[in-house]
């Protein structure tokens, strides 16, 4: 357990001790232990491996009711004080804001082990990068059009991770997150495709090297000699992947900052119905194998489940002890830091769109003439705003005629609002799968009545 | 672990750098490199009128490469001492357990590169100077426009020192400095909420901001969101496409930059491997990739393998030649490295990356570009991009865009993406202004981010797919 061995120089307590001495009203220390592999097969080797360990410490103080925050990698006593002082001096510029407030104890706290997985740990190398390996034979394997693969990543992280306060908070925990991506290029006349396969887990165990190799093969293979459809406004079916990430987008505009700030698309729309019935939106911070699961949140709340929209209706945004304070209601334990280098904030943890009870196959079946999309690109680059909700991007799918799976499509876009989307989903799958792609989220297959495709002028 | 923090970079010496590489390639490791960094930042973000937050910290550490054949190994540690450090060469080390140990050159010469010109460094204003530029910033934003609802600006300064011994005997030292200011305003009316967005940033001190004002980014970011609040939803379609110049080198980054970069090359399946000879864009275009450009976002004096900085053109008048280069893969494919081996701190490996890369000036007037124009698109800014380098297929963002009509481009119309394939779209530029100017931007590959410059002049495309809302592209 190499997570678990390295020992603070300094204990926490007298470091917090010190920043209330200092003048500190409420003091906070976030610990990360982090160990990390990459490994990348590529023809039959491993071609490159790398292993990280780091430690990062972020010190919170709230000061004459001012924010004040700093972070170091280096854990030496000096560098700790070094540290302190510096968000000390943060507080300085900062004004004062009634709403700062670090979290109490919580009563009842799940218990810390529940997201650890020993396998991430404990599993050698040379293992991990056998499933490399062996995902990348599978996918060349996978069928003749396959020309190469153009990469095959294996990854994990494990973090231990402690948050400890001067209000008595001090929870422990770890969580483990092994991930494989296979990205197959194939070919067939002069038609050139790639297709990506991947899958994220707990654990390594739970990584299905078979259907990750050949679902990029799938998806490199039936888009061959893929080309533009005549723009129109046409019903869009929505693989689960792309589906995620507007979902994804969607709970970020659920988090409470944004909303009170005016920055969230859900801004002022509590209570009523901003999605089709059909729509359950979740967001869950104790999901098994969930990337962002913990028994607390950043902030040591503890985590639990929030449904955000039932029924299509708003009924509840993400809150950490801030956002909360200023709403005058308790945190929900989204108080989220992407690394310890940032101060935590309202954010969403495993959310996803509930799934519904019809097969993928019906949700097609219902489209006479429309478009699957298989895969979207540029939503992370600016091509979906989560404050307006617009969206453009670009897209690669088949074409449906009569329900069916007919011609491959690339070079379109699909644009719109991600508000009329979710208003107008009027199919749901039963296939709930989750993505790391842009952050964790997850969804299943979805249909959207109408939706515009741009694509070749005829 | 007692004797963690003691030791910072400027501690470490060529006898403790010559003891850690030897230890990492005493497995039979052909090559290896300690990169040492040692980095300070500080950010303050700024929103409803008031600091909502500042953040201070200090990162350091040691990432240590070892290549054997093809392969490489690359092993990270945050502890500077001798001791961690020679755990994490043995760690990476093992990865190379098999063939013949490489030589290790003494380390002799250190090369302390000039830091780049830094006339006020961020460490000599005290935090409410900084403050002040962002309360500027955000005056002139609500100041513009009675829509303006919100401004959120974040200022963003970091020092990083940085040390790279090899076993060539390479020892580089470097210094650099980044500045950046962001402004991301909202305008709303009756409903309807959009955004604009403004980034200025140089490899520089405070000096940033004598050559462009606070001001005249919150003003930029505020006229841009008052724009797409009152403009028509983008057409569908192909279309004839002015691109603005700066930010509009998006384009080149997104659909020819990245498969250009020597990973894909070597493997084969960039869209432009194998092809240096051939014609692949249109003989208006001249590209280049230089980071040597004093004060540009994306420059250094080295790369992050220690190699000189120099610039490399790609494409001359519409001719393939040449490609962006790491060590590792330039030795696969048995070339230089042109000195583009970037990382985006010592807990990554080096993989080849862009600088500031862009189209070089033509000499028509952009002036007449939209005015000989008779009907299609303006894209005025762009928020970004993305590409499948294997197919060449990019989309990217239009943050401000216009419809021309008659040579006019005089009506806003929002929500616009492009989407095209790298090199069918070079070969359609068909006009190239003299107005060449660079734009700093965050590039994102493999999980990794660097500071980049695109660039270009005013330049047409005679045919893109426009994706917007709206039926009938152009009308």
């Amino acid at each position: 357990m190499v997570v678990a061995e390295v020992r603070l120089p300094l204990d926490g307590q007298e470091l917090l001790n010190e920043a209330i001495r200092r003048g500190a009203g409420e003091a906070e220390m976030y610990l990360e232990l982090a160990r990390e592999t990459e490994i990348e097969a590529y023809k039959g080797r491993v071609e490159s491996a790398v292993v990280a360990r780091s430690t990062g410490i972020a010190l919170r103080v709230i000061r004459g009711g001012r924010l004040g925050f700093a972070y170091t990698t280096d854990t030496g006593p000096a560098a700790l004080r070094d540290a302190l002082a510096a968000a000390l001096a943060t507080a300085e510029v900062t004004p004062a804001d009634p709403h700062l407030a670090l979290p109490d104890p919580a009563a009842a706290v799940v218990p810390g082990d529940q997201f650890y997985s020993a396998d991430v740990e404990d599993t050698p190398v040379e293992e991990k990068a056998r499933l490399a390996l062996e995902a990348e034979r599978l996918a060349l394997a996978g069928d003749p059009r396959v020309s190469q693969v153009a990469e095959t990543i294996y990854s994990d992280s494990c973090r231990s991770i402690t948050v400890r306060n001067s209000r008595g908070v001090n929870v422990s925990f770890r969580v483990c997150n092994a991930n494989l991506v296979v990205e197959v290029v194939a070919c067939e006349g002069e038609s050139r495709n790639t297709g990506t396969g991947f899958g994220t887990a707990g654990s390594v165990r739970a990584l299905d090297v078979a259907a990750i190799a050949s679902e990029a093969v799938a998806e490199a293979t039936r888009l061959l000699g893929a080309r533009p459809v005549p723009s129109a406004k046409v019903p869009v079916v929505l693989a689960p992947r792309v589906m995620a990430q507007f979902i994804n987008i969607a709970g970020r505009a659920l988090s409470a900052l944004p909303v009170q700030r005016g920055r969230s698309m859900f801004a002022g729309r509590q209570n009523q119905q901003v999605a089709s019935p059909l729509v359950e939106i979740v967001d869950d911070g104790l999901l098994p194998g969930g990337a962002r699961s913990g028994p607390v949140d950043s902030e040591g709340v503890p985590s639990r489940r929030t449904v955000a929209v039932a029924g299509g209706r708003l009924q509840a945004f993400l809150y950490d002890m801030y956002t909360g304070r200023h709403d005058g209601v308790p945190s929900t334990g989204n108080g989220y830091r992407s690394s310890f280098r940032t101060v935590p904030e309202a954010a969403p943890t495993n959310v996803y769109l509930a799934a519904g009870s019809e097969t993928p196959a019906r949700i097609i079946g219902g489209v006479a003439n429309g478009l699957y999309v298989v895969d979207v690109t540029g939503i992370t680059t600016g091509g979906a705003n989560s404050i307006s909700g617009d969206f453009s991007v670009g897209a690669t799918g088949m074409w449906i005629e009569g329900g069916e799976l007919t011609r491959p499509v690339r070079e379109v876009t699909i644009a719109g609002n991600i508000l009329e989307l979710l208003r107008d989903i009027d199919g749901v799958a039963d296939d709930l799968r989750f993505t790391n792609i842009m952050g964790f989220s997850g969804a299943p297959t979805v249909r959207v009545s109408s939706l515009a495709v741009s694509g070749s002028g005829q | 672990m007692g004797r963690r923090g003691g030791c910072p970079v400027a501690t470490i010496e060529p006898e403790t750098a010559t003891q850690v590489l030897r230890e990492a390639l005493s497995r039979g490791a052909g090559w290896a490199e300690l990169f040492c960094e040692e980095s300070t930042a500080l950010t303050i973000n700024y929103e409803e009128g008031r600091v909502d937050r500042a953040v201070a910290g200090r990162d350091r550490g040691a990432g240590i490469r070892v290549v054997c054949d093809d392969r490489s190994a690359f092993a990270v540690s945050d502890d500077l001492d001798v001791a961690s450090l020679l755990a994490v060469a043995r760690a990476a080390a093992a990865a190379c357990a098999a063939g013949a140990a490489g030589s290790l050159a003494v380390i002799r010469e250190r090369v302390r590169l000039p830091a780049f010109q830094v006339k006020e460094p961020p460490q000599t204003w005290a935090p409410p100077q900084k403050v002040a530029l962002l309360e500027r910033a955000d005056r002139a934003a609500r100041g513009h426009d009675p829509h303006v609802t919100q401004c959120a600006g974040s200022y963003r300064e970091q020092v990083r020192r940085l040390k790279l011994f090899n076993s060539d005997g390479r020892w580089v030292e470097d210094e650099r400095v980044y500045v950046r200011l962001t402004v991301n305003v909202v305008a709303a009316k009756d409903g309807v909420v959009q955004t604009g967005l403004r980034t200025m940033g140089m490899i520089a001190g405070m000096e940033l901001f004598d050559g462009s004002s606070p001001e005249a980014a919150g003003r930029e970011a505020a006229a841009q969101a008052v724009v797409n609040l009152f403009a028509a939803p983008a057409p569908s379609g192909p279309m004839t496409v002015v691109m603005c110049p700066g930010w509009g080198g998006v384009l080149f980054h997104e659909a020819s930059g990245h498969a250009l970069e020597g990973d894909t090359v070597v493997r084969g399946y960039s869209v432009f491997a194998g092809r240096v000879g051939e014609v692949v864009a249109s003989p208006l275009v001249t590209a280049i990739d230089d980071p040597t450009q004093p004060g540009a976002w994306g420059s250094y004096y080295a790369d992050d393998e220690g190699e000189p900085a120099r610039p490399i053109v790609l494409i001359e008048h519409g001719v393939l030649v040449g490609y962006l280069w790491d060590r590792r893969n330039a030795a696969r494919y048995g070339v230089k490295s042109t000195s583009h081996g970037r990382r985006q701190s010592y807990q990554y490996p080096p993989i080849p990356r862009m600088a500031n890369t862009f189209i070089a000036a033509g000499d028509v007037d952009p002036a007449s570009i939209i005015a000989a124009t008779g009907r299609g698109f303006y894209a005025r800014d762009l928020r970004g991009g993305q590409v499948n380098p294997v197919t060449g297929d990019f989309v990217f963002t239009v943050s401000e865009g216009y419809l021309i009509r008659n040579g006019k481009a005089d009506e806003p119309v929002r929500g616009a993406t492009l989407i095209g394939n790298g090199p069918e779209i070079l070969k359609r530029i068909d006009m190239v202004g003299d107005d060449l100017s660079l734009a700093p931007g965050l590039c994102g590959k493999g999980g990794q981010s660097v500071p980049t410059t695109v660039g270009q002049p005013t330049l047409r495309i005679s045919e893109i797919t426009v994706g917007g809302t709206a039926a009938a592209g152009g009308g």
